[in-house]
């Protein structure tokens, strides 16, 4: 296990490597730089040069690329101190962002990603608590008219859009009926007077202070609408997945031989059925996570939720090449850290699996 | 409930005269009610879809603007002045530019249903052939694959769309600049198609029939086969009249109502978490007694991910499939959107729901009608590839 | 029983939060993490419970530290509006979008003021000035009682640093122009003598020296603590409109030399207007609190503007139903019904913005090379069906680039291009003005719209042009049997294809673009983007009397004549060689609660919320604060 996990994380490094280069590279190819336009106005060539040699833009590639994977200090050589300086991504600085001049990527992510946490966390409790029950019964109730119920809500979970699901959860819950408010996200840290001195301070509040929330009824009271509308979606996947593979596993032969042993039925659906039959569910769970913490663009969007997710698309139209950077690689830590969680829940799930 | 506990077993051990693994498919398709339903819905909408249909039924073509007309409820009548809808009603209501929504949703189906179709093609060829081969290969290869696949997860999406679209649609507006004329396909063509694909369909389906050995995965085989055959056969007659490979991929384009370049997109995209999701399966079963008892008794590779392997994945892949099918369709929308893929005025389910999901309270027809249109569709499918899942698990036969 | 639940979810919640946050700090240095992920997660958690004991610990001694209450109090008059998006930058020199625009407007005070009605530019921080008779001297008094405040984080108290004084006002241009500040909106104050040059000097190739010979060198003048002096490269009537722009706005040279890019944060930004800046929760709200230092602070009724950034037009609509906002924007689908809603139509209202739509053709472009061609296309465009069915906020039917609000402008003046105006309006009517299409076609040798190829129309991805694009592209078809393609682009990637140096043969014949003004005059307008000789000249047109015309308007200060001379180029420009078709000038669409009392909509400039009155006893009632 743990010999696993080492090479696991060894061969992590390669993977990253590459995402970091491929997108350094493809982001830098899509037509139009940071600088060229202000709006639709050209900028003159001499403001554009000097906002390009702030920002190294100007270096070779491959000076570009090395000072942002190890620093100045390597690559660059003496005499050009002037501008913009990075220690490298190995030291943890992703650089300044192009486009909100005097903030850095650290910084936007370590405001926006604990709110996007916070939302993706909630709406995957959501999409586990009520997709695998449903998954369940639904397979034990094998067609029949609860079984089609279930499949049919969990087709319209994927077949609305969000787009469409976000503003009707709205117009109904927080107008009509006015039980939620409309939009926004009310996360106080927990820690809050930490955070109240870094504020103080005139300092960004680090992102831990911000990770957790106060569990506030302010709080929950504004994620219900935002965490439903994204967590029906991933409840439907869920449901849907579970019932595929436990009807698959439900009529192997060591489950009747359970049953024949004289199980309870519920034990043998917990314990021998479902924890075979959950490696697809598991499969998709590891991305499903990865992609719902790290920030969902639509969901925040709708709800004005100030998560990551937007910094994924506006960061791309802008041209921000170090934010572009930033949650690229942030999202690909996250793939590789769900990929390999779920490797490892495969061996725990069926003995047969060998982690090699 | 009970009836499958207890008549289950009796079908391992009653020794019969085998049959063919797809007709007993079929048969116990047809005794399930409501995935004939959802086939014969299917069929229905296919047929719609075929464009000489769709003219023939849809009211209006879908990008006749009536501009006073606009967000016009359902059953009110056309006020426009063209002569030859007068009369008319807008059945299912008109968008914001006054075109008529049940026709527009008509025309939808074309490019959503051939979007849905090549997403769940290609990442069910895909996606399960690279997920076997890392599922049942050396651990080398299989963790060679996975990074692969955890690396494409990773790359930025929008980036790489936009790239896509500004590249092939330079390589578009380059070629049609350079290229004079008009390159017009021989009337044999399509019968030509339809020959190679009726050759792979009967080949395949005797291959399936076979008693031993056979299997349902030769008709997707030759069906990919006719797939690639028929676009070389299109590009070499491009090529010969002088066109480059490029410019035969424009035409191809052009060919396919710019939606080939978008069906690449698509491709490249959606067959991760489907080799995921086979390759756990193939970890799982791969070490099952009876796996391991075929293989005591040589069996080759071949036969065992055949007979084994592939029907025990064909479950969660067929689920996995059609709950991705409303993924490609708003993913066609989001591609169009940002310019690669069809170009406005014509419609696509994803793209009437984009475009008029602001005004859902306003005129809640707009966003209604394209969404009900897709949810049927979904469920449709859905409910078949259950159907289908049942038919081809030989631990439900006899049920 | 329901308490149990939340108490029960809120525990599972924090629980799984504790454990994220031992991998939530990796991504930031991705390299690094993997060695700790998993081995080491406990460790890290239990450092950081170890640091918040510490730190409580010394909260609590402090005892100073006020917890900010989430709901305002109801003693402070307060304003919750939408800014739309998270600001840029607070940066006076570096701000280029309205959101920061709009801020600015009421932390800062520059030396004139847009007048909300008028659009004419009043005293502001400047209480006078005096232009040389040549026009090209301007002489600005300041007043004495302005004061740099910074706003206290800590404590929430205001803090007055120091008088404003003439010195404040030129470092800001300076550095504005400093082209080491690289600032986008540097080129509006090149009408300061000296201005282009420091500006678009190669510094990295000069010395220290030079570049401060190119800084001493600009046309700004201390003369005394509350006097400055502007010399102009040419006389420019629109000077003091200039003056009110952020980009000439005093800055506080300490602060910003001290803190660097952080200067504009809460706690550290100091500034001389009606507010301070008091909370920004980046990408989320923004806290605006009077500034009670402030010269005019008697006249200010606002305690505090509450800001959101909500991107969503439908969602901020919604909020404002809510009451949760006092003011939104209208999303067009939502126009029908809440002209229709009783309630919602009294609160409904449409301004005219300083902003026009238009479509450029390339001129160069067979077949939109012929100007007879491109009027037939303009022609045939039904700008009042369109203004009335697609976009329907009351946008006005365009017939010159510029719109009625800017000097010089000849907007709506039925001698140019009546065939652009509904009869209503003095124009000719669309159906009269399909029939004139089709004879300048028919003059361009095209008895059929179909002979001429199927023209590329190109917009920016965006829900609102796709729709213009569609209703114009069956307007073509349906008047004059054009095929037309409709294509668009990312918008970065767009702004590159329709630049004048992109192959020919990739550009398309025709592309939309919109403008809005820098500042209330023509020369912003026609000069700025048509001159082929200066602007960006996406259309690719040449034309020897508009630059003569546009180089005379420019160098005289009769405004008479300057208004004939601009005149004479919409007409060049819109129907003589019709490079363009302006469609409609922009109208911004808002609902307002009734209990908003007094208020303004911004046209050319910050619309200064600061001076909004609310009806605050109704607002409480309504919205049942206390």
């Amino acid at each position: 296990m743990l010999q696993f996990v080492i090479r696991r994380i060894i061969w992590t490094i390669p993977v990253l490597l590459l995402v970091t280069f491929f997108t350094f590279a493809l982001v830098r190819a899509i037509p139009g730089g940071p600088f060229d336009f202000a709006g639709d106005k050209s900028l003159p060539p001499a403001v554009v040069k000097n906002l390009e040699a702030k920002y190294h833009l100007n270096d070779p590639m491959w000076m570009q690329f090395c000072s942002y994977l190890i620093g100045d200090a390597i690559c660059r050589p003496e005499g050009s101190e002037e501008g913009v300086s990075s220690k490298g991504v190995l030291l943890g600085d992703l650089g300044p962002s192009f486009r909100y001049r005097g903030r850095t990527v650290n910084d936007i992510i370590s405001t926006a990603l604990p709110i996007s946490m916070q939302l993706g966390f909630l709406a995957m409790l959501l999409g586990i608590g009520i997709g695998i029950p449903a998954g369940i019964i639904a397979a034990l109730k094998h067609n029949t008219p609860l079984d089609y119920s279930a499949t049919f809500i969990a087709i319209l979970g994927v077949s609305i859009s969000n787009v469409v699901l976000g503003p009707f959860l709205i117009w109904v819950f927080a107008l009509k009926l006015g039980w939620f408010p409309v939009a926004t996200w009310k996360a106080e840290p927990l820690f809050s007077n930490i955070a109240q001195q870094y504020i103080a301070a005139g300092e960004p509040v680090p992102m831990w202070v911000n990770l957790i929330p106060k569990p506030t009824f302010d709080f929950f009271h504004h994620a219900v609408l935002p965490v439903v509308t994204l967590g029906t979606g991933l409840s439907a996947v869920l449901a849907r997945l579970t019932r595929g593979s436990l009807l698959q596993v439900i009529r192997e032969d060591y489950i009747r031989t359970a049953r024949a042993k004289g199980l309870r039925e519920r034990a043998v659906i917990v314990r021998h059925a479902l924890k075979n039959s959950l490696i697809p569910v598991v499969t998709i769970l590891g991305p499903m996570f990865a992609g719902v913490l790290t920030g969902t663009f639509v969901v925040e969007q709708i709800f004005a939720i100030p998560g990551l997710g937007r910094h994924f698309v506006t960061s791309v139209g802008n041209r921000d090449y170090p934010v572009v950077l930033g949650t690229t690689l942030l999202y690909a830590v996250a793939i590789v850290i769900a990929n390999m969680l779920v490797d490892i829940t495969y061996a725990w799930l069926d003995p047969r699996v060998r982690l090699e | 409930m009970a009836a499958a506990t207890d008549t289950a077993p009796r079908v391992d051990f009653t020794t019969r005269k085998p049959r063919s693994p797809l007709r007993d498919a079929m048969n116990q398709l047809f005794k399930n009610k409501v995935a004939i339903a959802a086939l014969v819905f299917i069929v229905l909408e296919i047929i719609i879809a075929i464009p000489p249909v769709t003219d023939l039924i849809a009211p209006f073509p879908y990008d006749r603007t009536s501009l006073y007309d606009n967000l016009a409820p359902p059953g009110a009548p056309y006020t426009g002045r063209a002569e030859e809808y007068q009369g008319k009603i807008f059945i299912l209501g008109a968008d914001y530019l006054g075109r008529d929504l049940l026709s527009r949703t008509l025309y939808g189906a074309q490019v959503s249903l051939a979007v849905g179709f090549v997403g769940a093609t290609v990442s069910l060829i895909v996606g399960m052939l690279i997920g076997l081969i890392s599922g049942y290969s050396r651990p080398a290869i299989d963790n060679l694959l996975m990074r692969l696949v955890d690396f494409l997860y990773a790359l930025p999406l929008l980036v790489f769309i936009i790239l896509m679209q500004v590249y092939f649609k330079a390589v578009a507006r380059q070629q049609s600049s350079t290229v004079s004329g008009q390159f017009v396909l021989p009337d044999w063509f399509g019968w030509a198609v339809a020959l190679i694909f009726g050759v792979a369909v009967v080949a395949g389906v005797m291959l399936a029939r076979r008693e031993d050995g056979g299997g349902i995965q030769y008709l997707f085989i030759f069906l990919a086969g006719a797939i690639v055959l028929s676009f070389a056969l299109f590009i070499v007659l491009v090529m010969r009249t002088g066109r480059s490979f490029m410019a035969s991929l424009v035409e191809i384009d052009n060919a396919f109502g710019g939606m080939f370049f978008l069906f690449i997109a698509l491709g490249l995209l959606n067959w991760l978490g489907m080799a995921r999701i086979t390759r756990g399966q193939v970890l799982s079963v791969k070490k099952k007694e009876f796996v391991e008892a075929a293989r005591a008794i040589g069996a080759t590779d071949r036969r065992i991910i055949s007979q084994h392997l592939l029907p025990n994945i064909l479950g969660p892949a067929i689920v996995y499939e059609t709950l991705a099918i409303p993924g490609y369709i708003f993913l066609e929308a989001f591609l169009s959107f940002i310019g690669l893929g069809i170009n406005p005025p014509r419609p696509s389910w994803g793209n009437m729901i984009s475009e008029n999901y602001q005004g859902l309270r306003a005129a809640p027809w707009t966003v209604l009608v394209p969404s009900v249109a897709l949810t049927l569709t979904v469920l449709a499918f859905n409910f078949l590839g259950d159907g289908l899942r049942d038919a081809f698990d030989p631990r439900l036969r006899g049920e | 029983m329901t308490r149990n639940k939340w108490m029960a979810l809120v525990l599972v919640l924090v629980v799984a939060l504790l454990a994220l946050a031992a991998c939530a700090q990796q991504p930031a240095e991705p390299e690094v993490v993997e060695v700790t992920v998993v081995v080491e997660k406990t460790v890290v958690v239990e450092k950081e419970v170890e640091k918040v004991v510490e730190k409580t610990v010394v909260v609590e001694k402090e005892k100073v530290v006020e917890v900010t209450p989430t709901p305002p109090p109801a003693t402070e008059v307060t304003i919750n509006l939408n800014l739309g998006t998270e600001p840029p930058t607070l940066d006076p020199a570096l701000a280029t979008d309205s959101a920061s625009i709009q801020v600015l407007g009421d932390l800062f005070a520059g030396l004139t003021w847009i007048d909300a009605e008028t659009n004419e530019p009043v005293p502001y921080l400047a209480e006078s000035w005096e232009v040389s008779e040549d026009g090209t001297e301007y002489t600005f008094k300041l007043r004495q009682d302005n004061n740099w405040v910074k706003y206290n984080t800590g404590t929430g108290e205001i803090e007055v640093m120091r008088p404003v004084t003439a010195n404040d006002v030129a470092y800001g241009v300076r550095r504005t122009l400093d082209p080491r500040t690289a600032s986008d909106y540097a080129y509006v104050l090149y009408i300061i003598k000296g201005g282009e040059e420091l500006n678009t000097a190669d510094v990295g190739a000069m010395s220290d020296e030079e570049v401060q010979a190119l800084i001493d060198a600009l046309g700004v003048e201390v003369i005394d603590d509350y006097t400055i002096k502007f010399t102009l490269a040419d006389p420019a009537p629109y000077f003091p409109s200039i003056a009110s722009m952020w980009v000439a706005f005093p800055m506080p040279q300490e602060v910003i030399e001290e803190k660097a890019e952080r200067w504009i944060e809460p706690g550290i930004i100091w500034t001389n207007g009606p507010m301070v800046l008091s909370k920004w929760a980046h990408d989320d709200s923004m806290e605006l609190r009077k500034n009670p230092h402030w010269w005019g602070a008697d006249e200010v009724q606002l305690d505090v503007i509450q800001y959101v950034m909500v991107t969503e037009a439908s969602t901020a609509f919604a909020m404002y139903e809510a009451g949760d906002l006092d003011v939104a924007g209208v999303p067009s689908d939502e126009i029908d019904r809440v002209k229709s809603d009783p309630v919602l139509s009294k609160e409904f209202t449409v301004t005219t913005a300083p902003c026009t739509y238009y479509y450029g053709f390339i001129n160069t472009k067979a077949p939109v090379d012929d100007a007879n061609v491109r009027r037939a296309l303009s022609a045939a465009i039904d700008r009042k069906g369109l203004v009335e069915n697609v976009t329907k906020g009351g946008q006005i039917p365009a017939n010159t680039f510029a719109p009625s609000m800017i000097f010089g402008s000849a907007a709506l003046d039925p001698d140019i291009a009546p065939w652009a105006l509904p009869e209503d309006m003095g124009g000719t009517g669309y159906d009269a003005a399909v029939e004139m299409a089709k004879g300048w076609l028919a003059d361009a040798g095209y008895a059929d719209g179909s002979e001429l190829g199927t023209i590329t129309l190109m917009h920016n991805t965006s829900e609102g042009h796709a729709r213009i694009a569609q209703a114009i592209a069956a307007m073509w078809k349906d008047a004059l049997n054009v095929d037309v393609a409709i294509e668009n682009q990312e918008w970065k990637v767009y702004l590159n294809t329709i630049k004048k140096d992109t192959p020919i043969e990739e550009v398309p014949h025709v592309f939309r673009l919109g403008w809005c003004a820098d500042y209330p005059d023509q020369n912003n307008w026609l000069n700025e983007v048509f001159n082929p000789e200066i602007g960006a000249n996406r259309v690719r047109w040449s034309n020897d009397e508009f630059v003569e015309l546009m180089r005379k308007a420019r160098a005289s200060t009769d405004p008479e004549e300057r208004k004939a001379l601009y005149k004479r180029g919409e007409e060049i420009l819109v129907e003589e060689a019709a490079a363009m078709a302006p469609i409609y000038y922009y109208t911004s669409v808002s609902v307002t609660k009734p209990w908003v009392t007094y208020r303004t909509y911004g046209t050319v400039g910050p619309p200064g919320i600061y001076t909004w009155k609310i009806d605050w006893e109704a607002k409480k009632a309504a919205l049942g604060l206390q």
